[in-house]
């Protein structure tokens, strides 16, 4: 294991030191700056043979601009994310959420691609509507118990809780970028740019292996 | 392998002190040479990169775009320079704390500014050579290393040559020995700290431009460089800019390798153990003179 400070600019030495152990799997929990550093040092440096598999909880790709700017050294890395556009994912209501959130923005100048977090936002919102309509009040301890013991269908699928307030069943999905373009954001805006792997019920394709193989 | 390790750790080092040197300029300037502690010129670096980014935007290299905005940054360097002057220096109040809280507060009106123009998510260029490498026998170069490094050196160059090779040069390095002796001799030691000031910053110009495409950068990642830049300046010796690239490679050079052979966890403690190694050794710094 290997860990980093926030200001780390180099990576170059932590993957060589990567590829020197010749892993099987790499994991990587990094912060947005670095998430890009270390794609970036990939495409420098390389990557052993030996890795399988890639990638994991990289925050900040997820976003317009390091999705544009990153491009085809985004291929291969399996990470962790919240939506994509894939027939799996193809909810009720989602598409016009996305048409409508992209215009404003837009005019807001803020990330256009909307994929990551706002549908979850504002599924967070259709939950709360459903249980004050269906309890008819905004009484918290009422709303809990309410969607403690219902499913709710929202833009992201269907939401239902379990006894511990978790999730009933595991909906963080794991994506493999593949046949990633440079510098073209609108190809995030339809399916087949990441293949869900995980969990099963979404998936759209399997794990594409070794990670050097994945990322051509 | 651990001769690969450590013949990449000492390359790659090396340039990125290319990019420390080129940071810490325009603080060996100020700071060094005037002994103003302009603790905003790392959020300058940051603004340049933003600079630059807007002009690569346009298709244009972003290392050519932070030399086509460094007048622009000069003359926002001598527009700050006469608000500081009129402000503290005129009045006699020029402390070392009423500096501090004025280029604070510039930072964080700077930082703020930032936010609201562009956001706070990550920003990056494009460029050819940004995602490639050059692979000489068992040593890999990455390009993004390569460019800053180069700039690094020609803009801490053609600095030094600047301050030891022309009037306005030596004007300069006399007013932080004495503004007396400056004004005896008919020149302005207020005029020449205001050209200074202005120099620095197109210094920050250039090394925003070198920072995005070493890294993409938000609007607070000048506050990572805060303390690496003034231990580089003070490590280097007040003012002395062949000792500022000297002392960002040494830093560069160290960090490299502790990141390859103890961890990067490691690293940023680097900068301050060997500043306070070498003071407490020479507490004149690398190149300084005892004054």
């Amino acid at each position: 294991m290997s860990t980093t400070p926030p200001n780390t600019v180099d990576f170059s030495g932590i993957l060589r030191n990567v590829n020197a152990a010749t892993p099987d799997f790499v994991f990587v929990g990094s912060y947005p700056a670095e998430s890009a550093l270390l794609i970036r040092g990939i495409s420098e440096i390389g990557i052993a043979d030996s890795v399988k598999m890639f990638g994991g909880a990289m925050v900040g790709i997820q976003y317009a601009q390091q999705l544009e700017s990153l491009g085809s050294a985004l291929n291969g890395i399996i990470n962790y994310d919240t939506y994509v556009v894939a027939p799996t994912m193809k909810f009720p209501g989602i598409e016009k959420f996305l048409e409508r959130y992209r215009t404003i923005a837009e005019k807001a100048k803020i990330d256009s691609l909307d994929h990551f977090l706002p549908p979850f936002f504002y599924a967070g919102g259709q939950l709360i509507a459903a249980a004050a309509n269906a309890v008819g009040s905004i009484n918290e301890a009422k709303l809990a118990e309410w969607l403690h013991h219902n499913t709710v269908e929202t833009v992201v699928g269907p939401i239902k809780f379990g006894p511990d307030g978790n999730w009933a069943e595991n909906r963080l999905i794991w994506a493999q970028y593949r046949g990633v373009q440079d510098a073209n954001i609108d190809q995030f805006r339809g399916p087949g740019r990441q293949i869900i792997v995980q969990p099963e019920a979404l998936a759209t394709g399997t794990v594409a292996s070794p990670y050097k193989k994945a990322r051509t | 392998m651990v001769v690969e390790l450590t013949s990449n750790a000492i390359v790659s080092g090396l340039l990125l002190g290319g990019l420390y040197a080129v940071a810490s300029l325009g603080l060996t300037i100020t700071f060094g040479l005037l002994e103003i502690p302009n603790i905003a010129h790392p959020t300058f670096i940051v603004l340049g990169a933003y600079c630059a980014r807007f002009i690569n935007l346009q298709g244009i290299d972003p290392v050519i775009a932070g030399f086509i905005f460094a007048p622009v940054f000069y003359l926002g360097g001598v527009a700050l320079y006469q608000v500081y002057f009129v402000s503290f220096e005129h009045r006699g109040r020029s402390n070392t704390l009423q500096s501090f809280t004025f280029f604070f507060g510039v930072a964080l009106v700077l930082q703020v500014s930032l936010i609201l123009a562009v956001g706070v998510d990550l920003t990056s260029v494009r460029a050819a050579y940004i995602g490639k490498s050059l692979t000489i026998g068992i040593i890999t170069i990455p390009y993004r290393l390569i460019v800053p490094f180069a700039v690094g050196m020609v803009v801490g160059v053609a600095t030094w040559l600047f301050l030891t090779r022309t009037r306005t040069g030596l004007a300069i390095r006399a007013v932080a020995h004495d503004a007396n002796a400056l004004r005896i001799v008919g020149l302005s030691p207020t005029r020449a700290k205001r050209h200074a000031f202005g120099i620095a910053m197109m210094t920050a110009s250039v090394a925003g431009a070198a920072l995005i495409v070493v890294s993409p950068v938000d609007p607070f990642v000048g506050t990572q460089y805060i303390g690496r830049t003034f231990a580089i300046v003070v490590l280097a010796g007040m003012g002395s800019v062949p000792g500022t690239l000297a002392a960002a490679l040494i830093i560069g050079l160290l960090e490299s390798l502790v990141v390859t052979f103890i961890g990067a966890t490691w690293a940023p403690g680097i900068s301050f153990a060997a500043l306070l190694a070498t003071l407490a050794i020479r507490p004149s710094g690398l190149f300084g003179i005892a004054r």
